[in-house]
C-alpha cells in the first residue's frame, strides 16, 4: 500500500468512525475539526484529503469557490474507491397491467378517475387530477392555461390531430434510499433520494412513433424534502414534440398526493404538413424526462428526479425499407443499430455530479446561484463504477444531467467514439471522433466496438474538462483527465448482427421561409441571469408565434465570462451559424441544445408546428434557470 | 463506537496539535451560536445556513436573524442598498409594497419580508425608519441592519456575494433576486424582484401547499 492509498484508506475509516460515533457538527467544532465558518472539516492531514491534494490533482476538481457558505470552501467528499461498484442498467418501464387503462389508479382522492381526454374534476372543480387542482389553487393562471384548453389536443376525435394513446403508463414520484458509493458513511443503507418509480435514474421507456403512449404522473412524495428541493413537480419530457399541456410546463405543479396526465401523440414534426405520422426525418430518438418546477428544477433533479426514453421509428410504413431504428434485437433490419434482447447493448448512461458534506451526506449549494458542481460523477446513480462489456458493439446513450458541469470525454486507450446521434437525433452519417465536449441535457449515441480487444482488457472513459465553479468550465484540459467509468471486456465470442451504417437519417429541409426575426441575449445583469435584460415573470409571454411559421432566432451570450447552454421545448432547431460562421459536424445536425460560449452568438432555424400553448425556453444550466433565465412563448 | 470511545482514541490532540491552514477569513458567529437553542428545528439552520446573527429592525428591536425572523415562518430576504444608482433597489421595494397589499392577512402571521441593509454603518435604524416612510411596510416587513461584520455573515452565507471578488466589492453590484423559504418545510428558492408584485406574490402561494 503507498503512502498515499493508506492515507485514503485512514481517511475512509475516521469519516467512518465519525458517523458511527454519532458526532455532531459541535462536538467537530469543539474538538477543533470542523471550521466554524465553513461547516467543513478542516483541511488537516489524516481528516481531510484537500490537506495533501494538489491543484492539478485530476482526482480532486475543485468546486464553486463562492466564499462563505455556498457552498463552503473546500468542501470535499469523503474518499470513496474506483470501480468497486458494477453500472448498474437503467430499468425498463413496462405499461400498466395488460397495458389497459382500467388497470391505472385513480388517485388517493378516489376521484379524478379513468384516464381521458379532458381533465376530470368534482363538483366543485377540483379533482385528483392536478390541472384543475393547480388552477383551483392559482386562478391568476387561467389566463396562460384556460380550464377549456387544458384537454389533451391530440386525443379528440374532432381535432386535427388524432392519436389516442395506445400504450399506458404510470410513473410515482417516491422517496427511498439511494447508495451512491458504499464506501459513504451512509454505508450499504444508503441515503434519502428521490426518484421516478423510486428508483435513481428512472427507468428507461421504449415507445415508437405510431403508438401513442400516455403516462400518468403520480406525485407520492413526502412534504419533508431532503433538506433541498420542492414536493410539487412538472414533468418535463425534454426535446419531444408534444402538445403544452402535457409539456411539463415549469408554472403548472402536479401536487404530492395528487396526478399528471401526461398524453404524447408520438408523431413526427410536421404532421399537418405532410399527413400521416409527419415527416419520419425529423425523428427523435433518445431523450430524457426530469422535474421542472419553477424555482426548483436544479434542486429536484438533484434530488433525483430524472429518467431516461427512447422512442424509435414506426416499423413498416415508410417506402423505404431500410429506413427504421426498430430497437430490433435480432439486428437485421431497419439500420440495423446495437440493440440485442432485452436491448442489452442499448445502454443509456445518465451523467451526474455530486458534492457530499463533510459526513457524507448529500449536499446541494442551495445558496450558490452560479451552479452547482460536485467532486463525485455519477454513471447511472455511481460514483466511478465498472461496466463488463462483451466482445462486440454496443450504442452508449449519454446523457449529462448536469445541473452545471460540462464533460469532455476520451477513452484511456485512445479510441475512437462513433456518433450517430446528436440530442438524440441520428445523424445523417456517423461520426467518428477521439474526444468531444458534453453540455448539461445535452445527448449523444456513440457506439463502441469491442470486438478487437482480448478479454480482460480495460478501458476508461476520462472527463477531460476542468470545471471549478458552477458557471463555465475553466478551459484547461486535464490529462488525462478525471476516470469516470471503466469498460470490463468479457471472456467468450458472442453474436453481433448489428452494423456501424454509412448513412442514417437524412436533414429535413429547412426551406420554409422565415417570417420572424428574433434575438435572445443571455447575460448576467447586475447580480442576477436575465434574457433580454428581464428576469422571468409568470406574467409575461416573451413572443406570440404563428402555428405553422418558421423563425430565425439569434441567441446571445450577453458576456461575463459565462457559458449558457440553451434549450428551446417543443421544437428542435438548426445551427445556421455560430459566431457567424457556419457550423459541422457534430453541430451541423438536429439539436435542442445550443451552448454558447463566452460571447458567443448563434443563428438559430425553428419551425413551430403541429400543437399549441405555451411553452418556455431557458438556459439549461439548472441553477441559472432557477434564477430567472427563462422566457415564456406561445404557439398560436 | 460511542461517543465516548471516539474520544478516548486519542485522535483528538492529535488533531489539535496539527497545524491548521484554513484559508477562509470570514468571521464565525460564534457569539451567537452560544445562545442558540441546543436542537434548532431546521437542517438548515443546524448547517450554519441561516445564522443567529443580533440584528435591530427600523422600529429598533432588538432581534435574532434565525430564532426572530426565520424560525418556522416564510420568509423573503433580500439586501438593499439606499443610494442604489441604477435603481433597482427603489422598484424591489416599491414592488414589496405592492406584494404586502396583496398577500393581505398573511402577511406579519405567517409570511414575512426581511430587507437588509448593505450599508449597515450608515443606515442606523433611525435612518431605515426614514427610508421606510417611503415604502409604508406593514407589520411583518422588517428594515434590517447589525453590526457590519454580522450583516457580511449574513450576505455570504446567504448567498448574495458575487463569486468575483472584484465584482463583489463593487457596492452597487448587488442582485435584484430575493430568497424565500419556508424554514418549516426547508423549501428554499430565489425570485426576482424586479419581476412583478403579481410575479412576487404567486410564489408564496406555491410555497406552503
Amino acid at each position: 500500500m503507498s503512502s498515499y492509498e493508506k492515507l485514503v484508506q485512514n481517511t475512509i475509516d475516521l469519516h467512518r468512525q465519525i458517523t458511527q460515533a454519532k458526532l455532531t457538527r459541535r462536538d467537530l467544532l469543539k474538538m477543533g475539526m470542523l471550521s466554524a465558518a465553513t461547516g467543513m472539516l478542516l483541511p488537516m492531514s489524516g481528516l481531510s484529503l484537500r490537506a495533501l491534494a494538489k491543484d492539478d490533482d485530476p482526482t480532486n476538481p475543485a468546486i464553486c469557490p463562492v466564499p462563505g457558505l455556498a457552498p463552503p470552501l473546500g468542501m470535499i467528499s469523503p474518499p470513496t474507491r474506483p470501480w468497486i461498484e458494477e453500472m448498474p442498467r437503467l430499468v425498463e418501464k413496462q405499461t400498466v397491467r395488460g397495458n389497459h387503462p382500467d388497470n391505472i389508479d385513480t388517485g388517493y382522492y378516489g376521484y379524478g378517475g379513468a384516464p381521458g381526454p379532458m381533465p376530470v374534476g368534482d363538483a366543485q372543480g377540483r379533482g385528483g387530477d392536478s390541472k384543475i387542482h393547480c388552477l383551483y389553487d392559482h386562478p391568476e393562471m387561467a389566463s396562460h392555461f384556460p380550464v377549456q384548453n387544458m384537454g389533451h389536443q391530440a386525443w379528440s376525435a374532432n381535432g386535427l390531430i388524432y392519436c389516442p394513446p395506445e400504450k399506458w403508463y404510470e410513473l410515482r414520484e417516491k422517496q427511498f434510499d439511494h447508495v451512491w458509493h458504499k464506501d459513504l458513511p451512509a454505508g450499504s443503507g444508503g441515503q434519502p433520494a428521490w426518484g421516478f418509480d423510486g428508483v435513481f435514474p428512472g427507468p428507461m421507456f421504449r415507445v415508437r412513433y405510431g403508438e401513442p403512449h400516455f403516462v400518468r404522473i403520480h406525485n407520492d412524495l413526502p412534504t419533508r424534502n431532503l433538506g433541498f428541493g420542492i414536493n410539487q413537480t412538472s414533468t418535463h419530457l425534454h426535446n419531444m414534440h408534444m402538445p403544452a399541456e402535457s409539456d411539463g410546463n415549469p408554472l403548472l405543479p402536479n401536487y404530492s398526493g395528487s396526478y399528471w396526465d401526461h398524453h404524447y401523440p408520438n408523431v413526427y414534426a410536421g404532421v399537418k404538413q405532410f399527413g400521416g405520422l409527419g415527416n419520419p426525418n425529423e425523428g427523435l430518438g433518445t431523450l430524457f424526462y426530469h422535474d421542472h418546477k419553477l424555482d426548483f428544477t436544479a434542486q429536484n433533479v438533484y434530488a433525483g428526479l430524472v429518467g431516461m426514453t427512447s422512442i424509435y421509428d414506426a416499423p413498416g410504413i415508410y417506402a423505404n425499407p431500410t429506413m427504421g431504428d426498430y430497437g430490433d434485437p435480432e439486428e437485421a433490419t431497419g439500420w440495423r443499430l446495437p440493440c440485442g434482447p432485452n436491448f442489452e447493448f442499448d445502454v443509456g448512461l445518465v451523467f451526474h455530479d455530486r458534492q457530499f458534506d463533510t459526513l457524507g451526506a448529500d449536499f446541494f449549494p442551495l445558496a450558490c446561484f452560479d451552479g452547482a458542481v460536485g467532486d463525485k460523477i455519477t454513471v447511472n446513480g455511481k460514483i466511478q463504477p465498472f461496466f463488463p462489456v462483451k466482445r462486440r458493439k454496443y450504442r452508449f446513450r449519454m446523457l449529462n444531467i448536469g445541473p452545471s458541469r460540462t464533460y469532455q470525454w476520451a477513452l484511456s486507450n485512445n479510441s475512437n467514439f462513433v456518433v450517430i446521434a446528436t440530442d438524440g437525433n441520428l445523424l445523417p452519417a456517423p461520426i467518428t471522433v477521439k474526444t468531444f465536449q458534453q453540455v448539461p441535457a445535452e445527448r449523444f449515441d456513440v457506439i463502441l466496438d469491442f470486438s478487437k480487444y482480448v478479454p480482460g482488457t480495460q478501458i476508461i472513459l476520462y472527463n477531460r474538462a476542468e470545471q471549478t465553479s458552477g458557471a463555465k468550465p475553466t478551459g484547461k484540459l486535464l490529462t488525462p483527465g478525471v476516470p469516470v467509468l471503466k469498460f470490463i471486456v468479457d471472456t467468450g465470442a458472442v453474436v453481433d448482427n448489428s452494423i456501424i451504417p454509412s448513412t442514417l437519417r437524412p436533414l429535413p429541409d429547412i426551406s420554409t421561409p422565415v417570417t420572424n426575426n428574433r434575438t435572445w441575449e443571455f447575460k448576467r445583469r447586475s447580480g442576477e441571469w436575465v434574457v433580454n435584460r428581464e428576469p422571468f415573470d409568470r406574467n409575461v409571454i416573451s413572443a406570440t408565434i404563428q402555428e405553422g411559421t418558421a423563425e430565425k432566432w439569434t441567441i446571445v451570450n450577453g458576456g461575463g465570462g459565462w457559458t449558457h447552454p440553451i434549450h428551446v421545448h417543443h421544437e428542435e432547431h438548426r445551427v445556421l451559424s455560430y459566431n457567424g460562421k457556419p457550423v459541422g459536424g457534430l453541430y451541423a445536425g438536429r439539436k435542442d441544445v445550443i451552448s454558447l460560449e463566452k460571447n458567443a452568438y448563434a443563428e438559430i432555424y425553428l419551425r413551430f408546428r403541429d400543437f399549441k400553448g405555451l411553452y418556455v425556453m431557458h438556459c439549461h444550466n439548472t441553477v441559472h434557470e432557477d434564477h430567472a433565465m427563462m422566457v415564456l412563448w406561445k404557439l398560436v | 463506537m460511542n461517543r465516548r470511545e471516539f474520544f478516548n482514541l486519542g485522535l483528538a490532540p492529535f488533531l489539535l496539535s496539527t497545524s491548521v491552514t484554513a484559508t477562509n477569513t470570514i468571521s464565525a458567529p460564534v457569539a451567537s451560536m452560544a445562545n442558540q437553542p441546543a436542537e434548532p428545528l431546521s437542517r438548515l439552520a443546524k448547517n450554519g445556513f441561516l445564522p443567529n446573527v443580533p440584528l435591530v429592525t427600523h422600529r429598533n428591536q432588538n432581534v435574532r436573524f434565525y430564532d426572530d425572523l426565520v424560525r418556522e415562518k416564510t420568509v423573503l430576504i433580500n439586501f438593499f442598498l439606499i443610494q442604489c444608482s441604477e435603481g433597482r433597489c427603489p422598484l424591489a421595494m416599491a414592488n414589496l409594497r405592492q406584494v404586502q397589499n396583496m398577500l393581505g392577512s398573511r402577511m406579519g402571521k405567517d409570511v414575512f419580508f426581511l430587507s437588509i441593509t448593505l450599508q449597515p454603518l450608515l443606515n442606523t435604524p433611525q435612518a431605515l425608519n426614514k427610508y421606510a416612510e417611503i415604502f409604508k411596510p406593514k407589520p411583518g416587513w422588517d428594515l434590517l441592519t447589525g453590526k457590519p461584520e454580522d450583516v457580511e455573515t449574513l450576505r455570504r452565507t446567504l448567498g448574495f456575494a458575487d463569486a468575483d471578488p472584484e465584482l463583489d466589492n463593487d457596492l452597487q453590484n448587488h442582485t435584484s433576486l430575493a430568497r424565500y423559504g419556508n424554514d418549516k418545510l426547508e423549501r428554499w428558492g430565489m425570485v426576482s424582484l424586479r419581476s412583478s408584485p403579481n410575479n412576487i406574490a404567486s410564489t408564496f402561494k406555491w410555497l406552503t401547499v
